[in-house]
């Protein structure tokens, strides 16, 4: 009754805190079309160096929040209460905007462009996820993005996934970092944020598309656990290898491992490892072999992505607004066709074709190597993923796999074993 | 220490100080050099622009006013 209790008037605060945020938008700074500039005022904009500060001293105690339920206490209602928590500030107070997912754009535009300055709380919403990975696991993951949080509230019939499909549907998310990386290097456009489903749902104002995208994960997600998450997200992908190497991860029992696999099937993302039999020991060193084999097809795979996906660089930099519109003028006749708004606008920026041609085919030439560098990353992340399937890895208990494991903490109360 | 776990500590330390190193490359640069990135596309797409409080969108909208001044 007391855990409803807090739950309820969490929920309610929220709420009153939500109507007070939209009354203070409700009024922006009228803008004057007669040409009236509005004095500077003599105080600077305090609010949004503060809104932004407040969003990372968020971030933080969040995470420190949900890190001490998960590790410490060991509650999956402490994730539950934090992920409502972030999915309301995060996400609908904030609007899902900055959020770690998107800021993975602007540290790579940050790296490859140095005239662009990265907000602060942009570099602060990806470092500290990372930092908190690094040592306690994916625990942003489990509650604090209002992504994976939001997805989370939906999931009511979990139903599990063939391995093989959750295998090929893994690959996705790789890819789709692969572009966001190279739209964001080539200063192109943020694709992460212009697809996210869920974004549009947090400001009310998606287009149908975005909407009915976001809604029909929304529906996966009440069979399908974090679908987004697992088969899209590209900064899982990251805190996915960060969290391999994490000093303290999850343990499923506080203690030794009585065996009574009552933990097995808990797991709505099938991140719980299963002990290895030993029958299947016999097979390592046939699994050995195959694993040396996959790694020397890795370079070919490499070779042949490159390849393929340098084939497609010119459609891939049509994205490209620069790229667009000089191709647009290039086939543009002015006798029969009709001008529109982009060479209405480039015509009158007084800059010359040629000038526009130089930077399109820059821009172009950037598309052919990073188009290569994509291939060959896509061709190494099948290899890899190829290479894996034949790993061996001895193991005695039930234990969560690192890298998979978003800390959701639901497989803690399947576990009879009480804290020695 | 074993093995596997000498590996993932020294993985551990290389990754934290890769993350220092940029977090400090990127607050240096802020704070040494004149922006002259125009890549605005996030703000200029986005619909909630014209209420919007927060700092890039505070930027941005002061830019673009500056430059239709000018």
């Amino acid at each position: 009754m007391k855990k409803v209790l807090s739950i309820l008037s969490l929920l309610l605060l929220s709420i009153v805190d939500f109507a007070t945020f939209a009354q203070t938008q409700r009024f922006p700074r009228p803008e004057f079309e007669s040409g009236y500039t509005q004095p500077v005022t003599s105080m600077p904009a305090p609010r949004a160096g503060i809104f932004a500060l407040v969003d990372v001293l968020l971030l933080i105690a969040a995470l420190s929040l949900i890190t001490w339920f998960i590790h410490k206490k060991r509650s999956r209602t402490g994730v539950v209460i934090t992920s409502l928590f972030s999915l309301v500030y995060f996400g609908f107070l904030r609007e899902g905007c900055v959020c770690s997912v998107g800021s993975v754009q602007n540290v790579v535009l940050a790296l490859f462009n140095p005239g662009y300055h990265i907000p602060l709380s942009a570099l602060a919403f990806f470092v500290i996820p990372l930092v908190y990975t690094l040592f306690f696991g994916r625990t942003f993951c489990a509650g604090v993005c209002p992504l994976g949080a939001v997805q989370d509230v939906f999931l009511l019939r979990p139903v599990s996934l063939k391995k093989w499909l959750q295998k090929v549907l893994g690959l996705i998310p790789w890819i789709y970092l692969g572009l966001a990386v190279l739209y964001a290097a080539t200063g192109t456009d943020f694709i992460i944020c212009r697809y996210d489903p869920f974004v549009g749902i947090f400001r009310f104002n998606a287009t149908f598309f975005m909407f009915a995208i976001g809604a029909a994960f929304l529906l996966i997600s009440v069979f399908i656990a974090r679908p987004y998450c697992r088969f899209l997200c590209p900064y899982g992908v990251i805190l996915n290898l960060v969290s391999r190497v994490s000093k303290n991860h999850l343990s499923i029992t506080p203690a030794s491992c009585i065996q009574c696999k009552l933990c097995e099937n808990s797991c709505p993302i099938d991140a719980i490892n299963k002990p290895v039999e030993v029958k299947q020991m016999e097979d390592k060193r046939s699994a050995t072999q195959r694993f040396i084999l996959l790694a020397m097809i890795i370079p070919a795979l490499m070779i042949i992505g490159g390849w393929v996906v340098s084939n497609f660089h010119e459609n891939l930099a049509m994205v490209n607004s620069k790229v667009r519109l000089a191709n647009e003028l290039l086939h543009f006749d002015a006798d029969t066709m009709k001008e529109s708004l982009e060479i209405e606008g480039f015509r009158t920026s007084g800059k010359t074709k040629e000038e526009l041609y130089l930077e399109s085919a820059d821009i172009l030439k950037q598309f052919y190597y990073g188009s290569w560098i994509l291939g060959g990353f896509i061709g190494l992340v099948f290899g890899l993923s190829l290479a894996g399937l034949t790993r061996y890895r001895y193991r005695e208990d039930y234990e969560a796999d690192k890298g998979e494991c978003v800390s959701c903490a639901r497989c803690l109360k399947y576990c009879p074993v009480e804290k020695a | 220490m074993e093995r596997r776990d000498f590996l993932r500590s020294g993985m551990r330390g290389l990754i934290i100080a890769g993350l220092t190193a940029i977090s400090g490359v990127f607050v240096y640069r802020n704070y040494t050099t004149e922006e002259t990135c125009e890549f605005t596309t996030p703000c200029q797409d986005c619909k909630s622009l014209k209420s919007c409080q927060k700092p890039e969108g505070l930027k941005y909208k002061r830019d673009q006013k500056a430059s239709n001044n000018q």
